[in-house]
């Protein structure tokens, strides 16, 4: 099956999905380039003022710092809450496939409703939407599955004798956690709280119901694709991407040192 | 104090489960449970011009059931989601099979190559589309200096070919990943097996390369559909008039018509259809695995 | 203070279904070498997990240094674990995984570090300190996980199959290192171990376990020549169970019908009366074999030799006697050539042993013969 002939097919095939998957994106980050007040082509030439328009635009700088503020905050608050979750399934107890299958269903409800439904909870409460009261809600409870996804996977390879080795020679609940469980996954939970990052700062729908009057960069970039369409979208975009890639491949090579 | 905390601990094991769980469960009860059943309550709901009133009548699901232009509207979103998941399918399968073949030196970085559009802002991807789908956009530029048309094809935006196009353009790692995992972990030896009783590759394949990657295909299945049933941005920005889907006009009784109650159906609606969905589906192959539970 | 270090009393230990420890009680003295023996899902692992804190009694009490432990979770208990993968922390190197104990009682960095170069001097390892555990060969990271358990002096040192993971040359040696280290630092041993042999040679007594419950405690030499069971009978070494009836009791010993009518005297718990069904237990190597017929009296059985089994040193024959099973016997290879001293197989052989190297065994025991 894999013979000459079925292979070569097979990797031109492969060479023109990741041409699919990236093109667009590629395109977007060259045109970002582009002198030209069109967001497309023709080509005007190399230029770089559509980031130096970036720089002049206040509105865009407030939404920024909203989302790397809001992201942190998620992924701490997930990664914790993640990881005691994670922790809970190292022991046998009663509801627990319950409690697992409640803690994946975030993964099968639409955004959409989630926001919808968050939305009316908060207004029946009385609850002002605000970027750390609302959306921080919302973008908790949706990274939470992730994070709790990825740190059970690390913990459930993790050696127990090594915590028991621990508590032998006098190391209480806590000091085992800190000598020697925690620096061993510590990669793996750094890796997720920066998947919990990333997730956070291009979260859009969940937090579109549930925002206030703060933006996001998302929410600014919705806000902007309203209104006027021009390239200095295509540079918001490219250094989004950046970052974003940049996060989670700094993530995914922390998961993957093996610790 | 502390000692009779860890004493306390170690008489009783499942005080440590339980405060492992509190958090999480009680976000989930705020994050998930009530809202959830705040969309239900809404939906006994009545929105009149004075604001909402509370009641129990099943007006607003009628108001779905009389108007054909929402069960319509349903019908084609589901339409318009399988068709991503079918291309999706048809375009991952052959991909994930390459990729899980693929020389171990090189796996890793192709399948961060997979991951990566994944985990970039979908807002973003979907805008990726406008400068090449538009009238001005690269394709069109590119077919008129072609010259294979002579005047922009208009055909190629706000419609629901564009949706269709991006839509599985955006999810289509959704269904490679999994399907890769699940040939990944395929055993090669079985396959190895399978020739040596006789089996022709193809049978091979047929007969134990596919049944074992059901599942991947399943949850690849279940993933793509979902998230291309739910799309809101995509169609919104792409779709045009023609392009629109469920959740937009979902999402409308929100921000345009402030028909909360009527949203809380529509809402409802969606949801009961990735149940169906999953039901099928777990009716198949256990699901549980599929999304990493190792309960 | 009781004079000893460890009591079980009444202990059990069920998860779910399953009896893993059922009802067992013993006592340690102080500075004792005990080794816990059995067929894996005896109960010895679970048994030594609850002195270490690591389970908890469903039932009983566990006293250690006379303090009912009950309560005590693992890092308040004076005793330390080798565990069998020795569970040494990777991320740390040897020197701070010994000192880990000492670091947890807080203990100033000049004594920390005398002790843990001293401990390192006893298991026989300086040098070392600054390696990490995946720099080390199995042999080193046993020696590690012994330093790093034997440093912090406690009331009993738990050894869960320690040298499980070494090759043969490597265990034998650790064995005679771990019980010079025994007589040296005076510590209570508690040593789990399915290597019969192993028990054998390092324990001063040891507990065979099987089903959850202990089957015989004693010195080594007890357990090998007074087996209370079957069970211990057939697990420590080889023996011979020759199926017959007692005929008549006669003080401690009794007169057992075998099934081929041959009479033989045994050594008998009291419960043996006459007429009970009963096996007779021999050693291979308690058992002459001559080719003449030795005098009236001494003989116990006759048979033919049914196969020769070369082994080096010993030659192990299977006689058929008349009626029942074959009887195992292991001879020296004392004379010049094993061709010229060993007997053909079709002999007509004369089996003998000395009073009391026999020993009734009752015939219908629940706990079977699953070793």
């Amino acid at each position: 099956m894999t013979g000459g002939r079925a292979r070569r097919f097979l990797i031109v095939y492969a060479v023109a999905v990741y041409a699919f998957l990236y093109t667009p994106i590629a395109m977007l980050m060259l045109l970002s380039f582009n002198d030209s007040n069109a967001i497309t082509l023709p080509w005007g030439g190399f230029t770089l003022r559509w980031y130096r328009a970036l720089g002049e635009n206040r509105s865009l700088f407030v939404s920024l710092k909203n989302s790397l503020a809001l992201g942190v905050t998620t992924a701490v608050i997930a990664t914790v809450i993640g990881a005691f979750a994670a922790f809970a399934f190292r022991y046998r107890f009663r509801g627990q496939v319950a409690l697992m299958r409640m803690l994946l269903l975030p993964f099968v409800v639409p955004g959409l409703t989630i926001g919808v439904a968050l939305l009316l909870l908060f207004h029946a409460v009385g609850m002002r939407p605000g970027l750390f009261t609302t959306t921080l809600v919302a973008h908790v409870g949706f990274t939470l599955p992730y994070v709790f996804v990825l740190i059970s996977t690390r913990l459930h390879r993790f050696d127990e004798s090594l915590e028991e080795a621990a508590m032998d020679l006098g190391a209480d609940e806590l000091a085992t956690f800190w000598q020697v469980t925690f620096p061993l996954i510590r990669p793996g939970v750094v890796g997720s709280a920066l998947f919990a990052f990333t997730l956070s700062f291009d979260e859009f729908i969940r937090t579109l119901f549930t925002i206030g009057n703060d933006n996001t960069l998302p929410i600014q970039i919705w806000s902007m694709l309203g209104s006027m369409v021009s390239p200095e979208l295509n540079a918001i975009a490219t250094l989004i991407v950046i970052a974003s890639v940049g996060l989670v491949v700094l993530g995914e090579l922390l998961r993957g040192r093996e610790g | 104090m502390r000692e009779e905390i860890l004493t306390r601990l170690y008489r009783w094991p499942w005080l440590k489960i339980v405060l492992f769980v509190v958090p999480a469960l009680a976000l989930l009860l705020v994050y998930l449970v009530i809202p959830l059943c705040m969309l239900v309550v809404m939906s006994f709901y009545r929105s009149t011009l004075f604001g909402i009133v509370p009641d129990f009548s099943w007006n607003n699901y009628l108001h779905f059931a009389r108007n054909p232009m929402f069960p319509n509207l349903l019908l084609r979103s589901i339409r318009m989601a399988l068709t991503v998941t079918a291309i999706s399918l048809l375009v991952s399968y052959p991909f994930a099979y390459f990729l899980a073949r693929a020389t171990r030196r090189y796996k890793t970085a192709l399948l961060i190559l997979v991951m990566v559009p994944f985990w970039t802002s979908y807002l973003i991807r979907t805008m990726s589309w406008l400068p090449i789908l538009g009238i001005k956009g690269v394709v069109n530029y590119s077919l008129m200096s072609l010259q294979i048309v002579s005047s922009p094809i208009e055909a190629f935006l706000f419609n629901e070919f564009s949706v269709i196009l991006t839509l599985t353009h955006i999810y289509l790692p959704y269904m490679v990943i999994p399907i890769y995992l699940s040939l990944d972990r395929l055993d090669g030896r079985l396959l190895e097996a399978a020739g040596d009783l006789g089996a022709n590759p193809a049978r091979a394949f047929w007969h134990v390369t596919l049944p074992l990657s059901l599942p991947g295909v399943v949850g690849g299945i279940v993933m793509v559909f979902i998230a291309g049933f739910g799309a809101y941005v995509t169609p919104k920005l792409l779709g045009g008039s023609s392009g629109i889907m469920f959740g937009n006009v979902l999402a409308d009784q929100y921000s345009g018509t402030f028909n909360w109650p009527f949203g809380a159906v529509l809402a409802l609606i969606m949801i009961a259809v990735v149940f169906v969905l999953l039901t099928v589906a777990s009716r198949v192959t256990r699901l549980d695995a599929v999304f990493g539970g190792r309960a | 203070m009781s004079e000893f270090d460890l009591e079980f009393r009444g202990v059990s230990k069920h998860f779910g279904e399953v009896r893993a420890v059922d009802d067992v009680s013993f006592q340690v003295r102080r500075g004792e070498f005990l080794s816990l023996l059995g067929p894996s899902g005896c109960g010895k692992t679970t048994s030594l997990r609850m002195i270490a804190g690591f389970e908890r009694p469903t039932a009983g009490e566990i006293f250690l240094g006379g303090r009912s432990v009950g309560d005590t979770p693992p890092y308040r208990r004076n005793v330390n674990t080798v565990f069998q993968h020795y569970a040494l922390f990777p991320h740390k190197n040897v020197f701070d995984n010994v000192a880990f104990g000492l670091r947890m009682k807080r203990l100033a960095a000049a004594e920390i570090a005398g002790r843990v170069e001293r401990m390192l001097a006893l298991v026989e390892l300086p040098g070392i300190a600054r390696r990490f555990p995946n720099q080390l060969s199995g042999g080193q990271q046993q020696r590690v996980a012994l330093a790093r358990a034997l440093i912090n002096e406690p009331t009993v040192l738990l050894l869960d199959e320690p040298l499980g993971a070494l090759d043969l040359k490597v265990r034998r040696r650790m064995q005679q290192e771990l019980k010079r280290i025994h007589r040296e630092v005076g510590v209570t041993f508690v040593y789990v171990t399915h290597d019969q042999e192993e028990a054998l040679t390092m324990s001063d007594r040891i507990a065979v376990m099987n089903h959850g419950r202990v089957e015989q405690l004693d010195t080594s030499a007890a357990i090998y020549e007074r087996p209370a069971t079957r069970f211990v009978a057939n697990f420590i070494g080889l023996t011979n169970l020759l199926p017959g009836v007692v005929e008549r009791r006669d003080g401690s010993s009794v007169v057992v019908q075998l099934e081929g009518g041959m009479r033989v005297g045994a050594e008998a718990p009291s419960s043996a009366q006459a007429g009970a069904k009963v096996d007779v237990a021999v050693r291979p190597e308690k058992i002459r074999m001559t080719v003449d017929k030795p005098a009236p009296g001494a003989v116990s059985l006759e048979g033919t030799v049914a196969e020769v089994v070369y082994q080096g040193a010993l030659t192990e024959y299977h006689v058929a006697p008349a009626a029942g099973p074959p009887v195992r016997v292991v001879a020296q290879n004392t004379g010049q050539t094993w061709e010229a001293e060993r007997v053909p197989v079709g002999r007509r052989v004369y089996l003998s042993w000395p009073d009391g190297a026999a020993l009734v065994l009752p015939a219908d025991e629940a706990a079977g013969d699953d070793a």
